[in-house]
């Protein structure tokens, strides 16, 4: 192409590149942000659901790294407690199980600890248990190097 | 994520029209119209799609926004670089070929064997010295700095392949060690690392490699005593490298005014702020303007080309894409399960982000200038596939979050 005719072509075709640039920043952002607010929609589907509960860390031993004496959870249908990352608490220790206890709310509302076939076992107010358990509010339950706390509102219907 | 996934080809296609309408003018710029640069751009733009496509079949978990910047980045580069000279734009296409490549082998490798070696510190912190150690015995001297290995006609820089090394080592530890004595293992590691690099005279990799461990650090222990100590150290350093190393000393008074000697010490950050200077906001034009006279145009100072031909505000973009990068990988370690991968993103997140702006920084005389390769855009094999795989990391990272998320819900069911 001559020289002065590719001139013109370039120095036109360089607002397309600013203008292509700013148009995948543009639709990069934008999806960015739909996301965020997809994210956020699960964010307030996960608050929603029901607590039944709160399940409270007492005690805590040195060497757990995800958990502190003080911390909080609600109790869900199904709180999950073991050392796989895949649990609701996890207790990142080798003597406690990978699928360790699982706490489960039945149909009529009472709170039951079951623990899942685990090594070291789990305990409820210092007995070791067989079968699944009823919790009541005060109830210590321990895993491991971990004691939780059980806090159970006593009208069933507050903190649903 | 769902919600966006079809209109994700959209972008891609606006990327395709860039960089095809970018080869299309350097084909056309001579006469003979160039029908390599026709074919070259049209090959990439077929990666591309097949990487995108790819991706979307066995790695839809991925996140597309980080792939598609990347993807804007390599193309800026390719096309500066065949502007440049054609022969490099082609060994940095195969470079990126083999990145793609590694890139999914480290996805693989994150999301089914990362978790099983994450116990070995020790091994991992010997592994890394060793390595970083090597150019010391049998490498050769490029620019001042011993820090590359030769293979024949190849030469590889130890420090860009180590980096992830950190990265991985630094996790390991920090994933369950809270307390200063704990961590004393792996400030004696990061202090030889550093130690290791300043023999090598490789400052810039140096400062990244603080940077790294500082943050990584404050993610894993939440303790903002460590970012000040840092920064303390950092300065204290500073000061002693600038009162007793004598071309840290040069660069340092080149960087507060380079036109005292504009032919001499300061010659590079000059001719670099002239052709930023001369391309204005909107460039002068592909293939118009005169990049051949910034001293290492196609590494260090691609950026500076890249400002004088596409403008200012092709720069500022390109300043945004690594900011969405940082962010979006940023985004991932926060959802991350647990607190090794959520370390390793972060890692890579930081490791991405301060080499761009370490260098993009230098280039527009803002900070000191250290030679350090910018993400994706410098030519060098090496830089590519260190990218490439600490983006991989990222995105394995990504891949991670979703699996599992599906595992405990076949599980518990929807209630977990």
């Amino acid at each position: 192409m001559r020289a002065d005719l590719y001139e013109i072509t370039s120095l036109s075709s360089r607002y397309i590149f600013i203008l292509l640039i700013y148009l995948i920043l543009y639709r990069t952002i934008k999806s960015i942000r739909m996301e965020y607010a997809w994210a956020e929609a699960g964010a307030a589907k996960i608050s929603v659901e029901p607590s039944y509960g709160i399940i409270s860390v007492a005690e805590c031993l040195d060497g757990v790294s995800t958990l502190w004496a003080g911390m909080e959870f609600p109790i869900r249908k199904w709180t999950t407690i073991g050392r796989s990352s895949d649990n609701y608490i996890i207790i990142d220790r080798e003597d406690v199980s990978k699928q360790h206890a699982v706490i489960y709310v039945d149909e009529t509302g009472d709170i039951y600890i079951k623990d899942l076939k685990s090594k070291n076992g789990t305990w409820l107010n210092g007995k070791r248990i067989k079968r699944p358990k009823k919790v009541r509010s005060g109830d210590c339950i321990s895993i491991g190097p971990v004691t939780f706390m059980v806090k159970i509102p006593s009208n069933p219907k507050i903190g649903r | 994520m769902k919600g966006t996934a079809n209109k994700n080809s959209g972008t891609l296609g606006l990327i395709v029209l860039f960089n095809l309408l970018g080869f299309v003018l350097l084909a056309l710029r001579s006469l003979p119209i160039n029908f390599q640069a026709l074919r070259l751009g049209l090959f990439i733009s077929v990666i591309y799609i097949a990487v995108y496509i790819l991706m979307k079949a066995f790695f839809k978990n991925c996140n597309f926004n980080i792939m598609f910047m990347i993807f804007t980045l390599t193309s800026i580069s390719f096309i500066t670089l065949y502007r440049l000279n054609a022969d490099t734009a082609i060994k940095q296409v195969q470079w990126f070929l083999i990145g793609i490549l590694v890139f999914f082998i480290t996805i693989i490798f994150i999301q089914y064997i990362a978790e099983k070696l994450n116990n070995y510190f020790y091994i991992l912190a010997a592994l890394s010295i060793i390595i970083l150690f090597s150019p010391l015995v049998v490498g050769v001297t490029r620019n001042g700095a011993r820090n590359w290995i030769e293979f024949g006609s190849y030469t590889f820089q130890p420090s860009e392949l180590v980096k992830i090394l950190f990265i991985f080592t630094s996790a390991s530890l920090l994933k369950d060690k809270k307390s200063i004595k704990e961590l004393f293992p792996l400030m004696a590691f990061a202090l030889i690392c550093m130690g290791i690099l300043m023999m090598e005279n490789d400052f810039g990799m140096m400062i990244i490699y603080f940077a790294i461990f500082i943050i990584m650090l404050y993610i894993g222990t939440s303790n903002i005593a460590y970012i000040l100590g840092g920064l303390a150290a950092a300065a204290s350093g500073g000061c002693l490298a600038y009162l007793y190393v004598s071309h840290i000393k040069v660069r340092i008074e080149a960087w507060l005014n380079p036109w005292a000697d504009a032919t001499g010490k300061g010659y590079q950050i000059v001719q670099s702020l002239i052709a930023i200077g001369s391309g204005g906001w909107f460039g002068s034009g592909v293939g118009l303007g005169s990049p051949y006279v910034i001293p290492a145009a196609k590494t260090d100072f691609i950026f500076a080309a890249i400002a004088e031909e596409f403008g200012v505000l092709m720069a500022l973009a390109v300043i945004i894409m690594y900011l969405l990068i940082v962010y979006e990988s940023m985004k991932i370690a926060l959802e991350a399960n647990s607190a090794f991968y959520s370390l390793l993103s972060a890692g890579s997140a930081s490791a991405i982000g301060l080499q761009a702006f370490i260098i993009i920084g230098g280039v527009i005389k803002l900070i000191p200038l250290t030679g350090v390769t910018l993400p994706f855009v410098s030519y060098g094999g090496s830089s590519m596939l260190a990218n490439f795989m600490i983006v991989g990391i990222v995105q394995g990272v990504a891949s991670q979050i979703v699996y599992q998320e599906s595992v405990a819900k076949e599980r518990y069911g929807e209630s977990y």
